[in-house]
């Protein structure tokens, strides 16, 4: 389900003294399937961008078409109920958004709001929960008992119990360990080989590299670009002038070859560069 | 060298029985760089919480400057301690950020007169002082970590406690901060201790104290701790990328040591490689 942008202008508080032009003349069109980094900085318009694709913002003028369904300025919100259940958002921090006495409950919620009956609605809690990696046992278990990351699936769990083409991530390893990171990404990425179509706002460029296809950068409301991750990383004149740093691995290779040295700077892979600094000594 | 953080068999629980804190003892040098490393849930924050008296311990002593924490001396040992929460956001009291490096003057009772002085010294010192009228809340997220650093700067702190400061802000922000608690540590002499799970930062550090289900399971210096693989994977924390890279050399058959900082290691492999 491809994704595509056409002069997308956002302004928030139109024609009032607090009026905010947030996204200018945003064309995109993003492909079915990918896993795509949002990244650019706190105020370049992330936000404002991602909250269009599942209509919670309506553009101030051009339009959105997301498969069958066209958002502009002028859709009614019940025109827009199908898309909620096609595209799912997942907040910073979407843990504070659990509210339920159990994980059942709180994962069932979506589902049912969608008409879906409470026995089909329970199978679903069920397989979405061992999808984010916690077992049935969960189910009768109050969110509020559960750490700071298992309170994190389960609130993604939800969004995935609608079973949403597109998922759209906020930050979604924010706070978390390295580990609870990792486990994080790979859900994502699990989720993405499913053929669904991902789209994480991140700052940490090792991810980016590590876990993603393309790489979308704003900077003051507009798409600046909209490219490959190996593309981007050579880039490095222009990621340092957005003071976006280079992957752990990238600035390495950078460094050696200032030095004498002679490796592709595309490597993603820290046996493969262990290889080939160790060939070249 | 002169201790000024001692703690010996330190001892809390939540709940009874639940033991967040089990028997802990550590030492901090003046004017050192440590890192408190653990995965979430480890008890690193409940340690800083007990150091500045916000929670009681159960058992065990705390010494700060030589002096023991009791509730006689609450006052005198916050007066040293300047602590900085994860979320600014949660610090901020005054409307502007003139306000709010003055709180922490006024509750000392500084001299009026002398207030502006304090304020514009240490909003300088962060690089804010064009920010001083500005609402805190309006500013982004390096520039909020840079006004709480600058409020607690202004009451001149010996101790400066950093409770996973960097990890809600972006690359820049987390850089601008890291470098200002490195300069505040080796300009004006002040001792860091920094709560967080990169371990990076560890590799930067003096001393390292390594955190799991409330035991220090290790700590010493960066070059002992952080080359325990083993030991780090099995506390879901990571390696540091030069001690990869180095084994990884070693496994090849180079004649490499095991490095944890990326700059060093950059150093001797290019060493290596113009003798080649």
């Amino acid at each position: 389900m491809s994704i595509t942008f056409k002069e997308v202008e956002h302004i928030y508080s139109e024609n009032t003294p607090f009026s905010y032009h947030a996204l200018k003349g945003v064309n995109l069109n993003i492909k079915t399937g990918s896993m795509t980094a949002l990244i650019g900085h706190t105020g370049s318009g992330k936000s404002t961008l991602i909250q269009h694709i599942n209509a919670l913002l309506l553009p101030t003028s051009g339009e959105i078409q997301i498969e069958d369904i066209m958002i502009t300025a002028t859709n009614k919100p019940e025109t827009l109920k199908p898309l909620r259940k096609k595209a799912g958002l997942v907040f910073q921090f979407p843990e504070y958004q659990l509210f339920e006495e159990t994980i059942l409950k709180d994962i069932i919620f979506g589902p049912k709001n969608f008409g879906i009956s409470e026995d089909d609605a329970r199978n679903i809690a069920k397989e979405t929960l061992n999808l984010v990696g916690l077992n049935e046992s969960y189910l009768e278990k109050s969110p509020f008992d559960l750490s700071g990351g298992q309170k994190r699936r389960v609130a993604i769990a939800g969004i995935l119990a609608m079973n949403p083409d597109i998922l759209i991530l906020d930050e979604p390893t924010a706070g978390l360990d390295p580990q609870g990171a990792k486990e994080m990404l790979n859900l994502f990425k699990r989720i993405n080989k499913t053929g669904k179509t991902v789209i994480i706002v991140s700052h940490d460029m090792n991810q980016v590299l590590e876990y993603c296809d393309d790489v979308i950068v704003m900077r003051n409301g507009r798409v600046e670009r909209h490219e490959t991750v190996d593309q981007i990383f050579k880039e490095t004149e222009y990621l340092s002038s957005l003071s976006i740093d280079l992957p752990t691995i990238t600035s390495f290779i950078l460094q050696l070859n200032e030095q004498g040295f002679d490796i592709d700077s595309s490597i993603k892979n820290v046996n493969q560069l262990i290889k080939e600094i160790g060939g070249q000594l | 060298m002169e201790k000024i953080i001692e703690v010996k068999d330190l001892l809390f629980e939540y709940e009874e029985g639940l033991k967040t804190i089990n028997q802990i003892s550590f030492c901090i040098e003046k004017g050192t760089y440590t890192t408190i490393l653990g995965h979430n849930g480890s008890g690193k924050s409940t340690i800083a919480k007990l150091l500045i008296g916000l929670l009681g311990k159960q058992s065990g002593e705390i010494w700060v400057g030589g002096v023991p924490l009791n509730e006689e001396t609450l006052n005198e040992i916050r007066s040293q301690i300047g602590i900085v929460f994860q979320n600014p956001d949660n610090q901020f009291i005054g409307a502007t950020v003139r306000d709010d490096i003055a709180f922490g003057l006024e509750n000392m009772c500084v001299d009026p007169n002398e207030m502006d002085e304090i304020i514009n010294e240490y909003a300088t010192k962060v690089d804010m002082l064009e920010f001083l009228d500005h609402e805190p809340t309006k500013l982004s997220g390096g520039q909020k970590q840079r006004v709480a650093i600058a409020g607690i700067l202004a009451m001149s702190p010996s101790i400066i406690i950093l409770d996973e400061a960097t990890s809600m802000l972006d690359p820049k922000g987390k850089t601008e901060i890291n470098n200002l608690v490195h300069q505040l540590n080796k300009e004006k002499n002040i001792t860091i201790l920094s709560i967080t799970h990169d371990i990076e930062e560890a590799a930067l550090s003096d001393y390292v104290i390594l955190l799991n289900n409330g035991e220090i399971i290790d700590q010493g210096k960066p070059e002992k701790v952080l080359k325990n693989k083993e030991q780090l994977e099995s506390l879901s924390l990571d390696v540091p990328f030069a001690y990869k890279i180095s084994e990884g050399l070693k496994k090849q058959g180079i004649q490499i040591e095991t490095y944890i900082n990326q700059e060093k290691l950059v150093k001797k492999l290019c060493q290596l490689h113009s003798k080649k």
